[in-house]
């Protein structure tokens, strides 16, 4: 995590140097972000502490007893992640996962950043209605979506397949998608645009130059979203894929081994942890987009 | 709905032949001493994810016979899969159950057998608690699986009755399965349409107890409500809490359990017919019976000290974990004493096996013992039951020949070899329960039984069977029942019109 | 992307879509690649045959063999087709109909560009919501009726809407809030990164996973037992009555907009945090040298810049909170007076097989959102005027 602090650009390290003066009075704030940085981590410590702990001791103690007994006997194992990974079909499920994910994630992305952009700089007819009845559509809840959409995939042999759950995933998340890139695209400066027409630039050749790449941060964001959104994903997942063996997906591989009756805290916990891994090795990659992104926001101003 | 009803009296004949010759054999019904340490072993493999193959992990601890029916089994399709061309070979048929852990194991191993004999791959969906809604999504969505369980008749009847199940009466000799399904058929017949195959049978009437600590204090199982009281009293004048009860959970399922209570002392008080009067809303939630039920379990719910952490346990306790202060010491110091739940509980809720996934430490009939719910009034020796119920959703000769194998004793006997099932085929051979003492205590309390009643929430209107009885019992639990009146009311409210 | 750069004009103006229609065929093909359900075996076992390795294609298409390997390759033809075909499609396209006269080519463009989302949107979420308004107008035959709507009536349906408005408001205002104080907070520290990280985190973790965690912390046990939970412990702790937090109403509600806080700040601070990066150093560096406060550059300085983005993240956050139903079902099933619209949809088509009734509140949950559209609409519009 400090070495994505690293690559600090020129700007930034302006904007943090201008508040050294200030150094002695900052104080109140360095404590308050210690503070909330630790309230926010708090229920997430008592997760993995939990995850490690010996699963005779989770529902007789608080999990803080452990950190408090580092080494009373038997106080720690990890066969609980030995448990859920040597379980049937993880790995397999773990691809199916990133076959699911990645597409999801890149395709409503793609797709919305277009119609983003002409929503906020092409002008054509209907367009505010349209772009008002697409962010309604945020409202819509998926639990309604589910049994037209399956008699259509049912027709359309699509029950099952990979194809249809990325068409899912893009078409739940289009209208957060459009909505979030929209409010980025169009604050981009007019002049941009204008000097770009004059240049000769089409649309399309607007967008490529220079909307997507000061759209950076915006995109990345989304892509967080979105690929925690998908990855995460039980739901749709199970509706949509089913539950088996050969397309199942982590979230669905996890809850079949968790169990309703049987399950228990020690699984749950560690399964959460592994699921929890590649989102953040995600959000970590983004973050240096975001940093590159604030670099293109201060050349453009 | 009144169809169904006189076939639920029914049922109290006949669930009782299906475990009678057990019962018969055993006229003891003190447990104890001579169970073997039987059902500990099967389940398990618990740890074992409920993987969509069928695994045949009985077969290294079940060196007797294949569990797959002699041909000629009566069922068409069932002979031609077991034929010596084996016709199916290679061809899925995909069912979902709400089977996973434990459960999800013994299911896989009871239909292993039969994909091996028969070459058919059969794959089974495990969904666990979202099972209901994902099922329905599938069916109505047009992509259902081909056969799925379900636990309760009422959506079976809403299924059929938007053309979504397929009648087996069309493919299945009905007298054949009436004869052999006797008490449960019912729930799923309407006229000459059956809309599904009882596969797996359960007795409510269940209380589970720790046998060493109840010898070591002289404490002697109670066979009338009286009796009950006077030991609960008596653990509470020990310093001890005699009951552990949990309102069901966690999350959506909340509830249950307290139905279970209320329907178990409606049955024992009032008898059969009136229960079902009370299922069919002919008998109010309002009318002076079931408001007797109500403060009869609301003496066991809300006497001060009855219940390990009082009323605010009952609704704030996982239902895996609510038997654990029983477990103190390693049952010699139990913080609770008894708790009323069905015959499908078992060592895989146990502290030590719901951790490890290791076989349980405490065994069943020797640590940890089982006895039937007491006799209020003598003249209403009613038991509760409940049962899982086949549903075939598609229409191919390999799927109806998985559904007819279900149907046959042969479907579940690997489950019961686990020591943990009991099958709803009454031709089930007696001495395939011998030995194993969860099934005999079963047996011995259908046995002794005038009449079983099904699980009355789940035969009424969802609105009310999975809604409101259990919302407002929770609601009533959580206030210690001093809104009783309120609760009847408002469940009276929210029965559907006609 | 980079193709639109090339150096030479006459050239690219005919290469580039013949390839984006070759591109698009070979995604074509990976498609049905795809939607055959052994698609990887198949297509490895045919690989395997041109190799002259014909017992490796056997045992593949037998179901054993070099599954994972199939596996693989499935993965790598999903990602080229799906991540690659997308933007095929829009470059190909896109080139092809730049070859077009620019009237033409103006008047196709725009819908070029928000053609697919409008296709999938309507397919995905308009037709849905057609339907289920349809439905809650009609009975189980079809019939038009009212009766449905009646569901409104019911006893606890003003606590319902109560507890929607608790959500709603304390919800959304907590998010949004503390987002913002986060994000200005972080953006004047040294280790910004990592700060935002943390807040952050919930966002990845898994329904499941939250409802453990926060279970965690508020776990009851009875007055005397060791609490498993850490509030409780803290109750405890200093002599007080452990309190079950989840089915004591009205504190249960809060616990649970807790949860959800916890869950969207990092939504919140992540935009706003973006956005305030884009308020120019200057105009902060000169509202500062007129000696303002801190705060004050903040309060009326940044903030008022960022209102575009603040309104956003309060619009999507109230989103969330009018339709919120995960929470609720998986801590306690809304059978705790804490029950929310939502999850009563939830119940009332999958648990009492009603869809009627399903039908009209997610009908009302439509209607609830339209004063937030409007806000969205007339801020839209104030955007365009100003553009």
């Amino acid at each position: 995590m400090t070495a994505s602090a690293q690559p600090i650009e020129s700007a930034r390290v302006a904007r943090v140097a201008a508040w050294r003066p200030l150094f002695v009075r900052s104080l109140p704030l360095r404590l308050s972000v210690l503070a909330i940085c630790a309230l926010w981590t708090l229920p997430t410590l008592g997760l993995l502490v939990t995850s490690v702990r010996n699963p005779l001791n989770i529902t007789t103690s608080g999990w803080w007893t452990a950190l408090l007994n580092p080494f009373a006997p038997n106080q720690w194992t990890l066969s609980n992640y030995q448990t859920v990974m040597a379980s049937d079909g993880m790995g397999n499920a773990f691809i199916n996962s990133l076959i699911v994910t990645l597409p999801s994630t890149v395709i409503p992305i793609t797709i919305a950043a277009f119609a983003a952009y002409a929503f906020a700089w092409v002008p054509f007819r209907g367009r505010g209605i349209l772009f008002t009845i697409v962010v309604g559509l945020l409202v819509v809840p998926i639990q309604m979506s589910l049994i037209p959409i399956l008699q259509i995939y049912s027709a359309g042999n699509l029950y099952g397949s990979f194809l249809g759950i990325w068409l899912a995933h893009t078409g739940f998340g289009l209208p957060l998608a459009i909505f979030l890139l929209y409010n980025f695209i169009s604050q981009l400066p007019r002049d941009l645009f204008e000097s770009a027409a004059i240049d000769g630039a089409s649309h399309l050749q607007a967008f490529t130059r220079i909307v997507l790449p000061l759209s950076v941060p915006a995109l990345g964001a989304f892509a967080i979203f979105q690929f925690l959104w998908v990855w995460n994903d039980l739901l749709v997942a199970l509706v949509f894929l089913g539950p088996g063996a050969e397309v199942r997906v982590l979230p669905t591989a996890l809850f079949q081994l968790i169990g309703s009756r049987g399950g228990s805290w020690h699984l749950l916990t560690a399964g959460a942890f592994i699921t929890m891994v590649v989102p953040l090795v995600v959000f970590l990659l983004l973050q240096r987009a975001f940093v590159r992104g604030i670099l293109a926001g201060s050349v453009k101003s | 709905m009144a169809k169904r009803l006189q076939t639920t009296s029914a049922l109290a004949v006949v669930v009782m032949m299906l475990v009678s010759a057990c019962g018969s054999s055993s006229p003891s019904p003190t447990p104890g001493a001579s169970a073997a340490p039987s059902a500990a072993a099967p389940s398990a493999a618990a740890s074992a994810a409920a993987s969509a193959s069928a695994a045949p992990s009985a077969a290294a601890s079940a060196p007797p016979a294949a569990a797959v029916p002699k041909v000629p089994t009566g069922y068409t399709e069932l002979d031609k899969a077991l034929g010596a061309d084996l016709p199916f070979k290679g061809k899925t048929v995909s069912i979902q159950t709400q089977w996973i852990g434990g459960e999800g194991t013994n299911f896989a191993a009871s239909v292993a057998d039969f994909a091996t004999a028969t070459g058919i791959k059969i794959q089974i969906d495990s969904i666990g608690s979202s099972h209901e809604t994902v099922l329905k999504t599938r069916i109505e969505g047009g992509s259902p699986p081909d056969l799925a369980m379900l636990a309760q008749p009422t959506p079976i009847l809403s299924y059929a009755a938007k053309g979504k199940v397929k009648d087996v009466a069309t493919f299945m000799d009905a007298k054949k399965l009436s004869a052999e399904h006797p008490a449960t058929i019912g729930l799923v017949t309407q006229g000459a349409h059956i809309w599904g195959i009882p596969y797996k049978a359960d007795v409510k009437s269940t209380i589970w107890y720790p046998i060493k600590a109840f010898a070591a204090k002289g404490y002697k199982v109670p066979t009338t409500w009286d009796e009950l009281i006077a030991l609960s009293d008596k653990i509470v004048a020990d310093g001890s809490n005699p009951w552990c009860v949990s309102a069901g959970g966690p999350g959506d399922a909340t509830g249950w359990q307290l139905t279970d209570w209320v329907e178990e002392v409606v049955l024992k008080t009032k008898g059969l017919a009136y229960y079902n009067d009370w299922i069919s809303h002919k008998v109010t939630f309002e009318d002076q019976g079931i408001k007797d039920a109500f403060a009869k379990v609301g003496k066991i719910l809300f006497t001060p000290k009855y219940v390990f952490g009082g009323n605010t346990a009952i609704v704030a306790t996982d239902m895996k974990t609510v038997m654990d202060p029983m477990f103190t010491d390693d049952l010699a110091n139990p913080k609770c004493w008894m708790q009323k739940i069905p015959t499908w509980y078992g060592p895989d809720f146990f502290p030590d096996q719901r951790v490890s996934g290791q076989p349980s430490k405490y065994v069943l009939g020797t640590d940890v013992g089982i006895f039937p719910f007491p006799t209020i009034d003598p003249a209403q020796k009613n038991v509760e039951g409940s049962a899982d119920t086949l549903m075939v959703l598609v229409d191919r000769p390999e799927v109806r020949a998985v559904a007819q194998f279900l149907a046959t004793p042969e479907g579940i006997q690997n489950w019961i070899r686990a020591g943990s099932a009991i099958s709803a085929n009454s031709t089930t051979p007696a001495d395939w329960y011998a030995g194993a003492y969860k099934l005999k205590v079963a047996a011995d309390i259908a046995n002794s039984a005038a009449g079983i009643g099904f699980d009355a929430s789940d035969l009424m209107p969802g609105k009310v069977g999975a809604g409101t009885f259990w919302t407002q019992s929770v609601q009533w639990a959580n206030n210690g029942g001093t809104n009783t009146d309120a609760v009847l009311k408002a469940i009276d409210d929210s029965w559907p019109a006609q | 992307m980079a193709v639109a750069r090339t150096e030479n004009p006459g050239l690219s103006r005919f290469v580039l879509p013949i390839a984006g229609l070759i591109g698009l065929g070979l995604c074509g093909a990976g498609i049905l690649v795809l939607l055959d359900r052994q698609g990887g075996p198949h297509l490895l076992a045919s690989v395997y045959d041109l190799l002259g390795n014909s017992a490796g294609a056997t045992a593949l298409r037998n179901g054993s063999g070099d599954q994972v390997i199939a596996k693989i390759l499935l993965a790598a033809i999903a990602l080229a087709v799906g991540v690659g075909g997308i933007w095929l499609l829009f470059i190909g396209v896109g080139s092809l109909v730049s070859l077009l006269r620019p009237r033409w080519r103006d008047r196709i463009l725009p819908w070029l560009f928000v053609g697919p989302a409008l296709l999938l949107l309507a397919v995905f979420l308009v037709y849905p919501a057609a339907g289920t308004i349809l439905r809650s107008f009609t009975d189980d035959h079809g019939q038009f009726t009212l009766r449905n709507y009646a569901v409104m009536t019911e006893s606890d349906f003003t606590q319902i809407l109560r507890n929607n408005a608790f959500w709603l408001i304390v919800g959304t205002g907590g998010s949004v809030v503390l987002g913002l104080i986060f994000a200005g907070l972080f953006d004047r520290i040294r280790r910004e990164a990592l700060a935002k990280t943390i807040v952050f985190l919930p966002l990845a973790i898994s329904l499941v996973g939250a409802s453990v965690i926060w279970g965690l912390v508020y776990a009851w046990q009875p007055a005397g037992q060791p609490q498993i939970g850490l509030l409780n412990a803290i109750v405890v702790g200093f002599g007080g009555q452990p309190i079950p937090w989840l089915t004591t109403s009205p504190i249960n509600v809060f616990a649970e907009i807790v949860i959800m806080v916890w869950l969207q700040t990092g939504f919140a601070m992540v935009v706003l945090s973006a956005a305030i990066k884009g308020v120019s150093g200057e105009i902060i560096e000169a509202a500062r040298l007129d000696g303002a406060s801190e705060r004050q550059v903040f309060l009326r300085v940044i903030v008022p810049m960022i209102r575009g983005s603040i309104i956003t993240v309060a619009t999507t956050i109230a989103i969330v909170t009018i339709k919120i139903f995960d929470i609720v079902y998986v801590t306690t099933g809304g059978r705790f007076n804490d029950d929310v619209v939502a999850n009563r949809m939830f119940h009332e088509i999958f648990q009492f097989f009603d869809d009627g009734r399903g039908a009209a509140l997610a009908t009302l949950l439509f209607v609830a959102v339209l004063p937030v559209m409007y806000i969205n609409l007339s801020n839209f519009r104030r955007q365009q005027r100003g553009a």
